[in-house]
């Protein structure tokens, strides 16, 4: 009985306090509007759609999947490792709390939130049965696909954020499991057949690694969504993915858990880490010294990891995009020169447009979590001048990409004025570029209110409800026959957000350097 | 500290004790939400003195600090630092301010030296200025052997160190310390009051909320009791400890108890009261300034046959004078 109570002392409390916060509400409530907002825009476009139902239910699927997984990398993933940097794990193991109560408690009412979020999408999603293309046994087997891929990822969080002790840790590496999970097989079957083609293994061996692979490209939720999303879906409602994402998830838990107590026994002092700068052999005495942008040279090095970043980012970028230009070359007979140029700047533009909302969902989250924000308020200088010095520290991380894009552009200087056109004559681009960058505002907002998850947030909040309108304008051939208001509308409302957001991110950080 | 910031720096500055207090605060009022922090505060700093800020928890001391250091603004009222209002003047008030908080957050990935030095250059300290300033003060702080020492391997006593080397690189004229001894052991805590005497040595100004009161009323020249958001004192701190009497009061030792002559004493002309303390037999003697001096207390003692052999004046400690000054509880 009390094994029993100190177990779920934890669960009970946490669903307690997160049925009374108003926020958990809203988000439900906003995620349900966001859906019925997706069928409202599918119904008055009928005409466009073959099967609006199926359409309108494919969006939804792929955009829980993918806040799904974006979840599992944050959400999930620093269920113990928040206790372990907050040094509360001691305290809670101190009340007598077994280490199954704590794992539960953590793990379950986050698991509890995930799915109660897809349930609250269920009522709704019916309605995509009326707009016809899809069966109600396809949605049930697709919800019990997301259901189970959050198990899994409840799994995985919890295991890793046992054995590790940092969040950070934690997430990438469960973000590394997951991307071997998504393209390790692909990976695996070319690898076998390039082997087999040499005559390097076995026909046997091949036949064999090839269909380990293809179950575990199955059980991947990625797989079986396509499957159910098909026309014409019968299969089992519990397919072989949910079996085993359930089981992988319900197993990891339990590692965790019997890793739990030697993973925990000593509290450790967490710090903020020296990432690469741990790398320099000297640390600063007389010869390198602090820039005269202090800010600058703090996050330029602590942050984004310095010069050492920097270079092993340009080698690897240089060997990455080397070997893709010498597939590509030897693939095309003509053009390939173009080819490759256009390939690199679009790669370099998709890193920097990855890294920017990555690197700035860190800047002031960081000083946040160590409290050290009120130490620089404190320097005699305004709020806005410590803002653009600090992301100024953050540019010179982009070089490496930049030159990549900028060799790409020698190499295709026809693709560079395509883009240029495309993005600085064309309604497209400016559409494009406004909701980026109400994006990257919109994280940056988040990175200083609310202690986890911004980037997924900031990401959810803005694309979201643009899902719709960016399916219309990237996939239009043209945009003549789209309504100006579908364009110019939502441009301004981001150049206003992003202006007012502005404002609301400097009055934030002043109000925390008084806390 | 020597010298100072920057030449230029210190062609800038105003002078120091330019006729203005320190701090000089003027009926502020500060509450957050519902709560009435400070309820209308006014008193003054004097420049060059080390004064003591006390009072019980909740009283309002670490609001008043961060008023002070413009990490707060006040809601009602007036601030101003060597005669710079802090709304107004924020920037050259933050110059001219060191502010050590208590739950100090440092970059413990840092070195000491990448941590002073990355302080020093933010607070605009040229290349050649920054190299000397920085041997100082890890000089002052004892610290110049562990330069190259990442912060998060340091005992918390040496991070309260860098702390205090932190708030000097930009050789602040007044410098703010909320419970600057915490968590430390007796030999930190004696050696960082040796480095704040050092530094009212240096012409200083150092306001230091603490709650030892031992300590501060050896260091302090000056001190003032908050309690309820509310400033019950403010002044010297010898006025403190005769604040609550009337009359000055010198404690009398006799060499035999008194019995009978204590209230023969009392009835002297000038005397006003003589009390016994508890424990001993000494008495208290309170007797009005206007008529007697302390030589004519001790002629009437001796004119009734008592033979003394212990006469100094009586002082309350600092922990009764506070004790009376603040109420029971906390808010």
């Amino acid at each position: 009985m009390m094994l029993g109570r100190g177990t779920f002392a934890l669960v009970e409390r946490s669903l307690r306090v997160d049925t009374r916060l108003a926020r958990t509400h809203v988000v439900r409530l906003i995620f349900a509007g966001v859906i019925l907002a997706l069928l409202i825009q599918v119904h008055r476009n009928i005409l466009r759609y073959s099967t609006p139902g199926r359409d309108v239910f494919e969006q939804i699927c792929w955009l829980n999947f993918f806040l799904l997984n974006l979840a599992g990398m944050s959400f999930f993933s620093t269920v113990i490792t928040e206790e372990k940097e907050e040094m509360t794990l001691g305290l809670l193991r101190m009340a007598g709390i077994p280490g199954i109560g704590i794992l539960l408690g953590k793990v379950s009412p986050r698991l509890i939130g995930a799915i109660l979020l897809l349930s609250v999408q269920l009522p709704f999603t019916f309605l995509a049965i009326t707009l016809g293309g899809v069966t109600t046994h396809q949605i049930f087997a697709a919800y019990v696909t997301l259901l189970s891929f959050s198990v899994f990822l409840a799994g995985l969080g919890a295991f890793f954020s046992t054995i590790c002790n940092r969040s950070n840790l934690a997430a990438s590496l469960t973000t590394a499991v997951l991307a071997v999970v998504y393209i390790g097989p692909r990976l695996i079957i070319d690898a076998t057949l390039g082997l087999s083609r040499r005559k390097l293994i076995s026909p046997g061996l091949e036949y064999q690694i090839e269909t380990a692979c293809e179950y575990a490209q199955a059980a991947t939720p990625f797989y079986a969504l396509r499957m159910i999303l098909g026309t014409n879906y019968a299969g089992e409602l519990l397919s072989y993915q949910a079996i085993v994402n359930s089981v992988a998830g319900l197993v990891l838990f339990l590692l965790g858990w019997l890793l739990f107590d030697a993973c925990t026994r000593n509290e450790r002092n967490v710090a903020p880490a020296r990432g690469m700068m741990a790398l320099l052999s000297t640390r600063l005495s007389g010869a390198n010294r602090v820039w005269n942008n202090a800010l600058a040279w703090k996050d330029f090095n602590f942050l984004t990891g310095g010069i050492i970043a920097v270079v092993v980012k340009l080698l690897a970028y240089s060997i990455l995009m080397g070997s893709m230009s010498v597939l590509i070359a030897r693939s095309l007979k003509t053009e390939f020169q173009d080819n490759i140029g256009s390939t690199l700047m679009l790669s370099m533009l998709t890193a920097i447009g990855v890294e920017i909302p990555i690197y700035l969902s860190r800047v002031f989250r960081e000083e946040m979590r160590w409290k050290t924000w009120p130490g620089l308020v404190m320097l005699p200088v305004s709020t806005g001048q410590l803002v653009r010095n600090k992301l100024l520290g953050v540019v010179p991380t982009f070089i490496p990409a930049v030159l990549v894009f900028v060799v790409g552009a020698f190499l295709a200087p026809s693709f560079l004025k395509d883009l240029a056109t495309e993005a600085f004559l064309g309604s497209r681009g400016w559409y494009l570029m406004s909701q980026y960058a109400l994006m990257v505002q919109v994280v940056l907002l988040f990175s200083v209110v609310i202690k986890w998850g911004a980037l997924p947030m900031g990401l959810a909040v803005v694309i979201v409800p643009n899902i719709p309108n960016l399916h219309n304008i990237l996939f239009a051939p043209n945009l003549r026959g789209l309504n100006a208001l579908v364009i110019y509308g939502p441009m301004f409302i981001a150049f206003v957000l992003i202006v007012v957001i502005h404002f609301v991110i400097l009055d934030q950080l002043r109000k925390l350097s008084a806390l | 500290m020597n010298p100072p910031a920057s030449e230029t720096d210190v062609d800038a500055r105003p002078p120091t004790n330019a006729g203005h207090s320190a701090i000089e605060l003027r009926g502020v009022q500060h509450s957050f939400r519902k709560f009435q922090a400070l309820v209308d505060i006014t008193f003054d700093v004097p420049p060059q003195s080390l004064h003591g800020f006390v009072g019980p928890n909740g009283a309002g001391k670490t609001t008043v600090l961060r008023l002070v250091c413009t990490l707060l603004k006040p809601q009602v009222g007036t601030i101003r630092v060597f005669g710079m209002d802090i709304v107004a003047d924020y920037k050259e008030v933050r110059r001219r301010i060191g502010f050590m908080p208590d739950h100090f957050s440092m970059y413990r990935q840092m070195t000491v030296y990448e941590y002073l030095d990355f302080f020093a250059a933010a607070y605009g300290l040229p290349l050649e200025t920054r190299t000397k300033v920085l041997k100082d003060v890890l000089e002052l702080t004892d610290m110049g052997a562990h330069g190259k020492d990442l912060i998060n391997g340091l005992s918390r006593g040496m991070q309260q160190r860098v702390g205090l080397a932190r708030v000097l690189v930009n050789d602040p004229d007044l410098l703010l310390l909320d419970e600057p001894a915490s968590g430390l052991d007796p030999r930190a805590r004696i050696e960082l009051m040796e480095i704040l005497r050092a530094l009212r040595g240096m012409g200083k100004t150092i306001v230091i909320s603490s709650h030892i009161l031992s300590e501060l009323a050896e260091l302090c020249d000056s001190v003032t009791v908050i309690d309820r958001g509310d400033i019950k004192y403010c002044g010297s701190m010898e006025g403190l400890l005769d604040h609550s009497h009337k009359y000055p009061a010198y404690r009398l030792t006799p060499h035999e108890p008194l019995d009978g002559l204590a209230d023969q004493l009392a009835e002297a002309p000038g005397i006003m009261a003589v009390l016994p303390i508890e424990g001993s037999h000494d008495v208290r003697v309170e007797f009005d300034p206007d008529q007697l001096d302390t030589n004519a207390v001790l002629q009437a003692a001796m004119t009734l046959g008592i033979t003394v052999i212990g006469f100094s004046r009586a002082q309350r400690h600092l922990n009764q004078a506070f004790m009376d000054l603040t109420e029971k509880g906390v808010r």
